[in-house]
């Protein structure tokens, strides 16, 4: 329900306040700063507003507003299950069936229930005691052709669900996954005779697997002496005329260099070579007292080359992140003054001070896909931690875990991340960013309460990103408050 | 006047070379320097052990250093007025301002042989029983010797600013306050008081005594693989350093001339 239409500032963006329950994201990436929705977003009544699906329930948006009038319960599908949405229809799955959905005329109509040949040896559906369909993507076009296949992961590879036919039946397994390996981790002991033992042998394997429209990437990690770790690539290619099996002609495999074991793949640029970065924190302990170093390395040459910066400073969320919306991924690094000054100096801090200054450098990506040595530009935040840190207060021990600072809105849609600080217990604040920089003061300030949690993410689909307050209630619910971004002036 | 206040500087250099304290301070900063090994260790591993240099040198400084500064300082002042010897001092044709510039002279020298003693000390236990390479980090030479060299360098001599600030605190405290053990207690007290409260009144950035161990920071930074900032830090201890010499050095003079130096 909308509580109030607030404007919180002017300058081109304008937040709108609304308690929308169910509403929920996963904890961000500590890589990209992103959340994963755990609702979905389609437009069910074909009225060209964006509707939300959240835990077992349809909400319609009316006129940019989700009324709570507007709720509706999903259909009945037996637990568990994942649904996902495509074009305004959605789809159930369940352990061995998948069934198809449609809001027409103010019901659900079913479209499909088709058996899941296979599916069986595919992983299950939900890991928890899921009582409502849990949102998943599962769905992907493969082919361009409007029709959406699924595609869930198995035990030996990829299932293919492709419509034929008007029904959904298994297409392809790919094997894309790497071989097993041994785990020579437990050894076995010759000596003294009584300690012989027949040691039973435990295979693994982890590999991460991309799917990109008729590509198909798996990335297997390995490790090296010396701390150090390796990424084979392959990189499949289907054939629609095929059933979407894998073209073996096109199959490419690539190894990357040698690079610091904290890093993994992301996609920092366009390009055909892959991308890893990482960052890592650490603990100087022979700093009075002990300091927290942030290490922040990129390759986006496939690990031919690696690039790394530290800076005293805890773990962040969203070290990279594309700031000026060129489809590069910018670097960001943090640096905190709560350590600086010398050992009286930080003694003193720490007893009595009650905010610390915090910078954060914007390193752009460059055409080469490198960054620069210094950073392109530079924002200084005041934070009040509300108590001084030696307390512990809620509020610093959140500023220790990375979760004052996101950088990956874009709330007034110009293509360039805006950063957004959360500089007191009480409050949100806004800063627009423009190709100088982050703004000098904030353009708009958001009351949040102190047990309560920000997160940033596009609800209603409108391509300006939105600020989403959780909490839980007296009833230990999740509750969450959207502040919807507009740029329209009040 | 210039003539006047060497030969009064001279005269304090002689006094201070026979006070056994004198002798202290230097072998109390070269413990401490060999001390600190206890909390950072270094060894012969082919790391550099700049990290060691920042740190005994910065910590050295600010908390040893700083003591031993403040204590020989007040003592040099007070005890002439507690002892009446500012009195035969005065006789002479000497005016009580250059009388207070040669004892303030005298504690800049201290700092900058305490500070020079912590540095040579620090480099040499670090050649002795460390390594002294470039910093690198992920396989990438970040900072070569020589820049760290300078790094330091520049350190000394943005560091001795604020000490010479605390210098001029010290005399200013002394010519207020007879008797030695007085001034001490006092110049500490304030000290102290003004440590716990400058943050919770946001005046930390305008007090010397928050630059004392800044100009490393840019040293220690770098020792830690991370990119050194010396703006607008280097300027910020200039001004506030210079600024507070500058007042609590007339502000000693000033006691000094509405002081009835009979009572």
């Amino acid at each position: 329900m909308i509580a109030s239409i607030v404007a919180c500032m002017t300058f081109g963006v304008v937040f709108t306040p609304q308690d929308i329950d169910g509403i929920r994201v996963s904890a961000p990436n500590p890589l990209t700063g992103n959340v994963r929705k755990l609702f979905l977003q389609t437009d069910l009544d074909a009225d060209g507003q964006t509707d939300l699906i959240v835990a077992g329930e349809a909400i319609f948006q009316r006129d940019g507003v989700y009324y709570p009038d507007q709720r509706v319960r999903l259909p009945e599908i037996p637990s568990p299950c994942w649904v996902d949405a495509w074009n305004g229809t959605l789809y159930f799955r369940t352990q061995d069936r998948l069934r198809v959905f449609r809001w027409t005329s103010g019901v659900w109509q079913q479209l499909g229930d088709d058996p899941l040949s296979g599916a069986h040896e595919s992983s299950s559906p939900c890991c928890g005691n899921e009582k409502q369909p849990v949102p998943y993507r599962y769905l992907y076009d493969l082919d361009g052709d409007g029709a959406p296949e699924a595609v869930f992961p198995g035990r030996d590879g990829l299932y293919v669900y492709a419509l034929r036919n008007g029904r959904y039946a298994e297409s392809a397994l790919l094997a894309v996954y790497p071989s097993v390996r041994i785990d020579d981790t437990y050894g076995a002991s010759l000596w003294p005779a009584a300690q012989r033992r027949l040691t039973p042998v435990d295979t693994w394997m982890g590999c991460q697997v991309a799917v990109e429209g008729l590509r198909v990437t798996s990335i297997e990690r390995f490790s090296v002496s010396g701390g150090a770790v390796r990424f084979r690539t392959n990189r499949y290619t289907l054939d629609p005329a095929q059933g979407f099996a894998i073209d073996p002609d096109k199959t490419v495999s690539t190894e990357s260099g040698l690079l610091p074991s904290y890093v993994e793949p992301l996609r920092l640029h366009s390009g055909d070579s892959l991308s890893f970065a990482g960052t890592r924190v650490d603990s100087l302990e022979t700093s009075v007292p002990p300091s927290s170093v942030l290490t922040t390395s990129v390759s986006a040459d496939g690990g031919t080359s690696v690039q790394t910066v530290r800076t005293p400073s805890f773990r962040v969320n969203g070290s990279f992140v594309d700031v000026n919306g060129d489809g590069r991924l910018d670097m960001i690094t943090h640096t905190t003054g709560l350590y600086g000054g010398g050992v009286r100096e930080t003694l003193v801090r720490f007893l009595s001070q009650t905010s610390v200054e915090h910078g954060i450098s914007v390193y752009l990506q460059n055409a080469e896909a490198t960054f620069p040595e210094s950073p392109t530009f530079r924002k200084r935040l005041a934070i009040d931690l509300d108590q001084p840190p030696v307390y512990r207060s809620h509020h610093a021990l959140a500023y220790y875990a990375g979760g004052l600072i996101d950088v990956t809105g874009d709330f007034n849609k110009d293509g360039w991340r805006d950063l957004v600080v959360r500089d007191r217990p009480n409050r949100l604040a806004i800063y627009l960013s423009a190709p100088q920089g982050f703004g000098e003061s904030a353009s708009a300030a958001i009351h949040i309460g102190p047990e309560e949690a920000f997160h940033i993410v596009d609800v209603n689909d409108d391509g300006l990103s939105d600020i989403v307050i959780s909490w839980s209630g007296a009833d230990e619910r999740s509750h969450s408050r959207i502040y919807f971004a507009r740029r329209d002036r009040p | 006047m210039i003539r006047r206040i060497w030969i009064g500087y001279c005269v304090e250099l002689t006094k201070a070379a026979r006070r056994k304290f004198t002798y202290v301070g230097p072998a109390v900063v070269l413990a401490s320097v060999v001390g600190l090994l206890l909390q950072h260790p270094i060894g012969h591993n082919a790391r550099s052990d700049y990290g060691y240099i920042a740190f005994a040198t910065s910590s050295t400084l600010d908390v040893a250093g700083l003591a031993i500064l403040l204590v020989f300082v007040t003592a040099q002042v007070a005890g002439e007025f507690s002892s009446g010897a500012i009195r035969l001092t005065l006789v002479r044709p000497i005016l009580r301002y250059e009388y207070l510039a040669a004892k303030t002279l005298l504690g800049m020298t201290y700092a900058v042989v305490l500070t020079l003693l912590t540095a040579v000390g620090a480099w040499t236990v670090a050649f002795a029983f460390g390594d002294i390479l470039g910093v690198s980090f992920g396989g990438d030479m970040r900072h070569a010797t020589g820049e760290m060299g300078l790094a330091y360098a520049y350190g000394v001599g943005l560091a001795l600013l604020p000490q010479w600030a605390s210098v001029a605190y010290a005399v200013f405290i002394a010519t207020l306050v007879r008797g030695t053990g007085a001034a001490m207690g006092t110049a500490a007290g304030i000290w102290i008081l003004v440590e716990m409260i400058k943050y919770r009144l946001k005046i930390a950035p305008f007090l010397f005594s928050s630059y004392l161990q800044a100009p490393w920071q840019p040293f220690t930074d770098m020792a830690n693989g991370f990119t050194p900032q010396w703006m607008p830090m280097a300027w910020s201890c200039s001004v506030v350093s210079v600024g507070a010499f500058v007042l609590f050095f007339a502000l000693a003079v000033l006691a000094l001339y509405r002081r009835n130096l009979q009572a």
